[in-house]
């Protein structure tokens, strides 16, 4: 599309400035202005530091106190903690949970296990309370038949 | 069928006769026809007698499973074995009353010279048995020990007792 012809651009042939403006700058005076070095240069100084990329920090050692004292602190914070996890995790292994009448401790409640409760009993010992399988405070030869019933019990998901 | 021969003429005796042994002979053939279904409900016992060996050791207390697989076998009772130290009657579920496995267990905190060595009856199954087919029976040991308590190979077995 193409713009009306009112924009014309005239001629550089036609350029002529205003006689007033060429009087005026006719009677401007001619001598020079002085310029103080100071000023050229703190203007210079400005320019540049306007103009110029900032130069990369320089690496200094003393940047690294405020990181150091931050590591410092967060040791010192965590330190007792630490220590304790460590110890719960280097304790000897709790005493392993046995299965209620389980005397032999073999992983199962069979007849071995009523066998050692009445041998126990038979020798005199003093069987521990964990062997106290009926729970009545007691442990005779009530336990151990208790032992033998729960070692031949017939499974829910037997034939019987 | 008696209303049937009486409408009959009075000339047809033997033929009333006859008609009559026919209806007792049909009577007597219909009873034998139900005989096999009353022979589904008979049952006959059976006594099945446990073994444990183990070998030179003294056997001091054992734990087996006794099934009987094809199920035409009742558990009906359960009694010691032969030898003092298992001659009390096992430990056992009541449950396997009446049901075809049980687990059975037993020990003896007697001496080792008073304990039983090689194969020993410990224990006898008393079972029911209904049908005619033959029952079949599974043994497995579960565990056995030595006077100290401490595990032992052995063998278990079972053998039907010959009827006396």
């Amino acid at each position: 599309m193409q713009t009306p012809d009112n924009h014309q651009q005239p001629s550089d042939e036609a350029l002529e400035a205003p006689p007033k403006l060429v009087s005026a700058l006719r009677q401007l005076p001619r001598e020079r202005f002085f310029v103080p070095p100071t000023l050229d240069e703190a203007m210079l100084r400005a320019a540049r530091r306007t103009l110029c990329k900032p130069e990369r920090a320089e690496f200094k050692w003393f940047h690294l106190v405020p990181l150091a004292a931050a590591v410092a602190v967060a040791i010192c914070l965590l330190a007792p903690a630490y220590q304790a996890v460590r110890r719960s995790a280097s304790k000897p292994n709790r005493e392993p949970v046995w299965a209620k009448g389980d005397i032999n401790h073999d992983g199962r409640v069979d007849i071995l296990d009523a066998f050692a409760l009445a041998r126990q009993l038979q020798s005199g010992a003093k069987p521990g309370p964990e062997t106290d399988v009926n729970g009545d405070g007691v442990v005779d030869e009530r336990d151990v038949a208790a032992i033998a019933a729960r070692a031949v019990k017939l499974g829910q998901g037997g034939h019987s | 069928m008696r209303a049937a021969l009486q409408s009959l003429p009075r000339g047809a005796g033997l033929v009333r006769l006859v008609a009559l042994v026919l209806s007792v002979f049909g009577l007597a053939a219909g009873l034998r026809a139900q005989q096999p279904a009353l022979e589904e409900g008979r049952s006959r016992f059976c006594a099945i007698d446990i073994y444990v060996d183990a070998g030179a050791t003294p056997l001091a207390a054992y734990q087996l499973e006794f099934t009987a697989t094809n199920g035409m076998a009742k558990i009906a009772g359960i009694e010691g074995g032969a030898h003092a130290a298992f001659h009390e009657p096992p430990f056992y579920d009541p449950k396997a009353m009446q049901h075809e496995r049980v687990i059975l267990a037993a020990f003896s905190t007697a001496a080792a010279d008073k304990l039983p060595v090689g194969k020993v009856r410990v224990a006898t199954v008393h079972l029911q048995i209904t049908g005619d087919s033959p029952p079949q029976f599974q043994i497995k040991l579960q565990t056995a020990g030595d006077a100290n308590g401490n595990k032992i190979p052995a063998q278990a077995s079972f053998e039907e007792r010959k009827q006396q």
